[in-house]
């Protein structure tokens, strides 16, 4: 019952982890760059709700709502400011302005919100006891609200035709250009996604742990390692793979301790890219 | 009429020039081959013509409109429709969705089973991931998507290249049926000899400037023409 | 005064070891590092507990230190080269936490959060305030000299080749692999050196002196001063060094703002200049290897 309840806890954060890989991995696929600043977009995901349930008076239906709205705006706003400007340079600049914008995020945030923690407001009620296996109703509440996300993430994808777009030119920049698909559209799409993807997992956090400053920032490196076991550039790839890490590094606390938690990441990882470098679902992807 | 005419064109990446002034023009139900040595600037002239070369100068028109001002997005809507020398679908995408990225609708659905009609390989494989078809499918598909939007220029990039000798038969036999539906046809092509035999004209590169040019019968029976670039057997 | 100058210099020597080990690695073959700081503490650290409280020589510790970031450096660009580079980025920022984390975590061995202290300093012929800033400076020369014959020797050049066209190098040679992993070592080894030096020079480190904002400030001084080029990352750093310092002055000037609030202030000044650069200047204020 114990390693039930392990794994529950590590299923839920393994959810929260898929939003993130999620969100690297897309815009590593589409924009083809590795965004540090991933994490931070969910910090500000978890400070928006926090600060609509401060001035609505605490709905969080409300709050994430209005904080998919705003991030994504803030997404959008990064692409047209910053990310837009780097297409023709090597990735690795992108990736430099990405730490430079993560963090002037979290220096803007903790310049206006302080370094206090908040929490986020949720309706608590108490677990539900199956013979020792606990399930906390927020926690299925969380793990709906991510599947659900990730599958209209999908849906968008792999149902639309602005999906197919997204995807074709992530298959194949020229290629897409000379079919006449603008990557204008497309980025706008993806910019979007990653803000929407982010507000949730930002509430997510704010709901399993406090508000600060770091949040986003300190989930970034388990959420890079399950973008690349996913096989980086393969959404679908990521988001097992960081379900899968969540649950094992849950599952692994009693005998790693829990210091070391985030270092069970980086080993798997490193045990991956020895033994499988194109990660655990990856193709080898096109050399470009 | 004339559809496709570039004069003095220049491409380049970077500081160098590659492609070095080149006069080239393409008629309506033409079809045109460009040959020439590794690395003479071929593929890098036709990126220029698509759009997708980081720099471009001279003078380049499409049925009398300026192409040069416009976005390698826009030009295929003027008629232009591109097979790339390497990854030339799209890998990930099924056979249908390759073919359904070029338009939707009504139009687009009858379109699509002409396409399957023209390539029945393909009809039989709607839904596998282009990244797991063989070779020559993926050449059919290639063709396929580019003949989907109806163009009146189809720009192709090699097509024979990865293939073997009796599949790139087959896609000359194809090339040539396309004139049957009006479509006009600039081809790079390694197999200089054969692709000429289909051709009406064609033009010999080297440098990034034009070594010969001419109708295909008088090349081909040019001595010079099948020491420096046909090679004694094919 | 003389004493400021003197930290001011020793300071900016030691992000100049950085600066120009970052531009070994990625101004010259390519390579991105974001885990400097990572290897920066390891030097640190393996010198500081060599010498902390033993009687192990300050000068083979320094070597130590410096052999064991190259091999640390050298063993994981190995694991992640195999398939691709994007993957180093992400893979040396992580190592660089991992580290951080486990100098926190192996109480027993490195004194957690608490640190070590009573690190000996750098023995040398000077008076004991000036050793350190001599030889941080002679370090520096001895680097940039010796990147200077490595850039023109057949390596280097091959180095370069393999920079500017990655796909013609590999057909002319197949080990393409060997030469990025060596350059990646010998940035890892002046990195070990440099943190070595600076645990010298403090005689005490702890764990949150080894945050990733150090990795980004190296970074802003390579792209400020222009990667691949050593007059790239002294201009770089100098820029750099009086930024941070001016900073502070600034806080002198400013009381009403809060400690915490100029350290808020200056990591988003330090953001901003880093999407700017990126975007608006990524060949650097001296011109990078593409502009001759
Ligand atoms: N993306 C690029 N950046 C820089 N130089 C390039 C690029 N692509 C091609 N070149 C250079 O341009 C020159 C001509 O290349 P191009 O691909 O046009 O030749 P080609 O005639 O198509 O050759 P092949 O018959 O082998 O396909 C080559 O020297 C090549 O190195
Ligand atoms: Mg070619």
């Amino acid at each position: 019952m114990f390693y039930a309840n392990l794994a529950m806890s590590g299923l839920v954060q393994g959810l929260l982890l898929a939003t993130l890989a999620l969100s690297v991995s897309l815009c590593f696929s589409v924009a083809k760059f590795t965004n540090a600043a991933t994490g931070d977009f969910m910090t500000v995901g978890a400070y928006v709700v926090v600060a609509i349930q401060a001035v609505t008076g605490g709905s969080l239906m409300l709050g994430v709502l209005g904080s998919c709205i705003v991030t994504a705006l803030i997404s959008l706003l990064a692409y047209w400011l910053l990310f837009r400007h780097l297409a023709h340079v090597s990735p690795i600049m992108s990736l430099v302005a990405s730490v430079g914008l993560a963090l002037f995020l979290r220096s803007v945030l903790s310049l206006f919100a302080g370094h206090e923690q908040y929490a986020i407001d949720y309706p608590i009620a108490r677990a539900i006891n199956f013979h020792g296996f606990l399930i906390v109703p927020i926690d299925l509440w969380v793990a709906l609200a991510s599947v659900a996300l990730l599958a209209l993430v999908f849906a968008v994808l792999y149902l639309t035709p602005i999906g197919l777009q997204v995807r074709a030119l992530a298959d194949n920049r020229d290629l897409a250009r000379a079919a006449g698909i603008r990557s204008r559209g497309v980025m706008i799409v993806l910019w979007s996604l990653i803000g929407i993807v982010s507000a949730v997992g930002g509430t997510i956090i704010g709901i399993k742990t406090v508000v600060i400053p770091d949040i986003g920032w300190n989930l970034l490196l388990p959420g890079f390692a399950a973008a690349i076991l996913g096989g980086l550039g393969n959404p679908l790839g990521a988001v097992i793979a960081a379900i899968l890490l969540g649950i094992c590094q849950e599952l692994s606390t009693p005998m790693v301790g829990f210091v070391y938690k985030t270092i069970f990441s980086f080993a798997v990882l490193i045990a991956v890219l020895i033994w499988k470098p194109e990660g655990l679902f990856g193709r080898v992807e096109q050399v470009r | 009429m004339r559809l496709l005419e570039l004069k003095e064109l220049r491409v380049g990446y970077g500081e160098v020039d590659i492609v070095r002034g080149i006069d080239l023009h393409v008629e309506e139900n033409e079809i045109v081959t460009i040959a020439g040595t590794n690395g003479a600037g071929k593929s890098t002239l036709v990126k220029g013509v698509m759009g997708l070369a980081p720099r471009t100068s001279g003078q380049m028109t499409f049925a009398g409109q300026d192409l040069l001002s416009r976005s390698a997005e826009d030009r295929r809507s003027l008629g232009i429709s591109y097979v790339p020398q390497v990854a030339n679908v799209f890998p990930s995408l099924s056979v249908s969705e390759n073919l359904s990225i070029m338009g939707r609708g009504q139009n687009a659905k009858s379109r699509m089973d002409e396409m399957f009609s023209m390539f029945p390989a393909l009809g039989r494989r709607k839904r596998t991931q282009a990244r797991a078809l063989s070779g020559g499918e993926r050449q059919q598909l290639a063709f396929a998507r580019a003949l989907m939007s109806q163009p009146k220029l189809i720009v192709l990039d090699e097509p024979t290249a990865a293939l073997s000798p009796a599949l790139s038969t087959q896609v000359f036999e194809q090339v040539k049926q396309l004139l049957s539906m009006d479509v006009a046809v600039l081809m790079i092509e390694q197999r200089a000899r054969q692709s000429l035999k289909i051709s009406h004209r064609g033009y010999i590169l080297d440098s990034g400037k034009v070594a010969m040019v001419g109708p295909a019968e008088q090349l081909l029976a040019d001595p010079e023409m099948e020491e420096l670039y046909l090679g004694v057997h094919e | 005064m003389i004493h400021y100058v003197i930290t001011l210099l020793s300071i900016g020597g030691i992000y100049l070891l950085l600066a120009q080990a970052l531009n070994l690695q990625f101004g010259f073959a390519g390579l991105p590092n974001f885990g400097i700081v990572g290897f920066f503490a390891i030097g640190s650290y393996a010198s500081a507990l060599l010498t902390a409280n033993g009687n192990f020589p300050v000068y083979g510790a320094m070597l130590i230190a410096g052999l064991l970031a190259a091999l640390m450096s050298f063993g994981l660009a190995r694991i992640v080269l195999r398939l691709r580079t994007d993957y180093l980025a992400i893979v040396t920022l992580s190592f660089s936490e991992i580290v951080r984390i486990l100098v926190i975590g192996e109480e027993q061995i490195t004194n957690g959060p608490r640190g070590v202290s009573g690190i000996p300093g750098i023995p040398l012929l000077w008076s004991p305030g000036v050793n350190a800033v001599v030889l941080i400076i002679a370090v520096n020369v001895l680097v940039a000299l010796a990147t200077h014959l490595l850039v023109r020797s057949p390596f280097g050049r091959s180095i370069r080749a393999m920079r500017d066209d990655e796909a013609a190098f590999a057909s002319i040679s197949k080990s393409a692999v060997s030469y990025k992993l060596r350059v990646f070592g010998l940035g890892g080894f002046v990195m070990g050196v440099a943190g070595a030096l600076y645990a010298h020079y403090f005689g005490y480190i702890s764990p949150d002196q080894f945050l990733p904002l150090t990795t980004f400030y190296v970074w802003i001084a390579v792209i400020l001063g222009g990667a691949g080029r050593l007059s790239g990352a002294l201009i770089g750093t100098i820029v750099l060094t009086l930024f941070l310092e001016g900073s502070r002055f600034l806080r002198d000037v400013l009381p009403f703002i809060s400690e915490v609030e100029m350290a808020s202030v200056r990591i988003g000044a330090i953001g901003f200049a880093l999407m700017v650069l990126a975007s608006r200047r990524p060949q650097g204020i001296m011109g990078d290897f593409t502009s001759k």
